[in-house]
């Protein structure tokens, strides 16, 4: 690109410019690099996988079973693809990635050693399962993290909770605990497999739990069998939510509003 | 391929995290440059990310991957100014806005650079934006008008202008003190 002639070059030595280099050098961005890159490996593979879907129901007049073997190599070359992505894109060769101060480029990568399930394993829906049904079981640990309960002004919360889902401070059950969004406290924290997630009292005074996802990184769980809870899904706007209960019928969820 | 280069073909999820990896720092930059804090910055291009991702089909071939991402990072800063701005009304209402405490025994640098975040704030969003684009990650003049979809000549007009408020905001800073006469 040809660079035009500056209006008003900076000085070699601007102290202004100095300074906004100091406070503005963008920090390492490995990490979102690396969930990035595990999400489009994830993308890549689903869609090689319902290619491969799509061949197996095979051509008119061709039974299924010809493609069978195809289907499969697809399937396999989908996963080796999206494994070798994530290692190919999420490690880290910038030399510019580390500011001041922070581990060169050579360090361990940050994402890798801290969130070593970036890539969801086939059996994702199964642990997700197992991580909700557990959830409600172990207690209300997340009762104690942080909330928009009483305590806080509601339209502290409403704004907070702008234009994501949120419990409305007037709903008919009692949120006692957040975890991702906003509330500061990671859902890691609690096993969960959820970005968001909430848990509320219901009206009979058991607990039940709301987990908030995107589509793209939508668990699908399955509980496990014999589970004593029922799991309801609802779809608002952009965003998944799961109602873990031990009741027959979805309370919580339904009161969620954007 | 360049980020700022227009792409022939559709977007793969591959080739957005290609080219996501090479434009992430300057994207952070434009969600910085709208919010004007770069506290919020990781999020917002996190999140304008993983909502790309999902979109790729709303990219145009013959369009550069800048142009797109950027719009979606200003558009998703914007949004998240915005909330800012209403929960501080929410708080100014309550009356527990926090104000920054001095920093007693902070030295000359530190003043000046929070002289220096102080005039920054003073600036229209597009000034702030341009002059980071430019000073901190250097981009060339067309590469910031191709990121914002901007004539190149406006970008160096803002980057010129916002250079002019802040000397004149900064004036006493930057201007060597007279030592007293005897």
């Amino acid at each position: 690109m040809s660079e035009p002639n500056d209006l008003d070059p900076a000085p070699a030595e601007d102290p202004i410019a100095a300074s906004l280099k100091r406070q503005f050098s963008p920090p390492s961005l490995q990490a979102i690099e690396a969930r990035v890159a595990a999400e489009a490996a994830n993308l890549e593979a689903d869609q090689l996988e319902a290619d491969a879907d799509d061949g197996e129901t095979g051509p008119a007049g061709v039974p299924a079973a010809a493609n069978e073997p195809r289907g499969w190599w697809m399937v396999a070359a989908a996963f080796v693809a999206a494994a070798a992505l994530v290692l190919l894109i999420a490690w880290p060769t910038r030399d510019d990635a580390a500011p001041q101060g922070e581990p060169g480029p050579h360090a361990p990568p940050i994402a890798q050693t801290e969130r070593p399930l970036e890539v969801i394993p086939p059996s994702t829906s199964e642990r997700a399962g197992h991580q909700l049904d557990g959830f409600l079981r172990r207690g209300d640990a997340l009762a104690s993290a942080d909330a928009c309960g009483p305590r806080e002004p509601p339209e502290v919360c409403d704004v907070e909770a702008g234009g994501y889902p949120h419990l409305p401070p007037a709903a008919a059950v009692t949120l006692l605990g957040e975890c991702g969004g906003r509330s500061g406290t990671s859902c890691d924290t609690f096993d969960l497999p959820a970005d968001r997630a909430l848990l509320v009292q219901l009206s009979t005074g058991e607990h039940a739990i709301v987990c908030i996802e995107h589509p793209w990184t939508d668990p699908k769980p399955t509980l496990p069998p014999g589970s004593r809870y029922n799991l309801f899904r609802r779809e608002l706007g952009a965003y998944i939510l799961y109602e873990v209960t031990p009741r027959p019928e979805p309370e919580a969820a339904p009161l969620v509003r954007l | 391929m360049s980020p700022y280069d227009p792409s022939p073909d559709r977007l793969t999820p591959a080739r957005f995290a290609t080219l996501f990896r090479a434009s992430s720092r300057v994207l952070w930059c434009v969600a910085v440059g709208v919010v004007g804090d770069r506290a919020h910055g990781e999020d917002i291009v996190q999140e304008a990310a993983l909502v790309a991702l999902g979109k790729l089909d709303t990219f145009r071939p013959g369009t550069s991957f800048a142009a797109w991402m950027g719009q979606t990072v200003r558009y998703l800063a914007l949004n998240h100014r915005r909330k800012v701005r209403r929960r501080q009304v929410a708080l100014d209402a309550e009356g527990t806005r926090l104000v920054p405490a001095g920093l007693p025994g902070a030295d000359a640098q530190t003043s000046f650079d929070r002289s220096v975040s102080n005039a920054l704030a003073e600036l229209s969003e597009s000034q702030r934006t341009c002059l980071l684009l430019k000073t901190v990650v250097e981009l060339e003049y067309a590469e910031i008008a191709a990121l914002l979809e901007m004539p190149a000549g406006t970008a160096m007009s803002h980057v010129s202008r916002a250079r002019a408020k802040m000397r004149a905001l900064l004036e006493v800073e930057t201007t060597p003190r007279k030592e007293a006469m005897p």
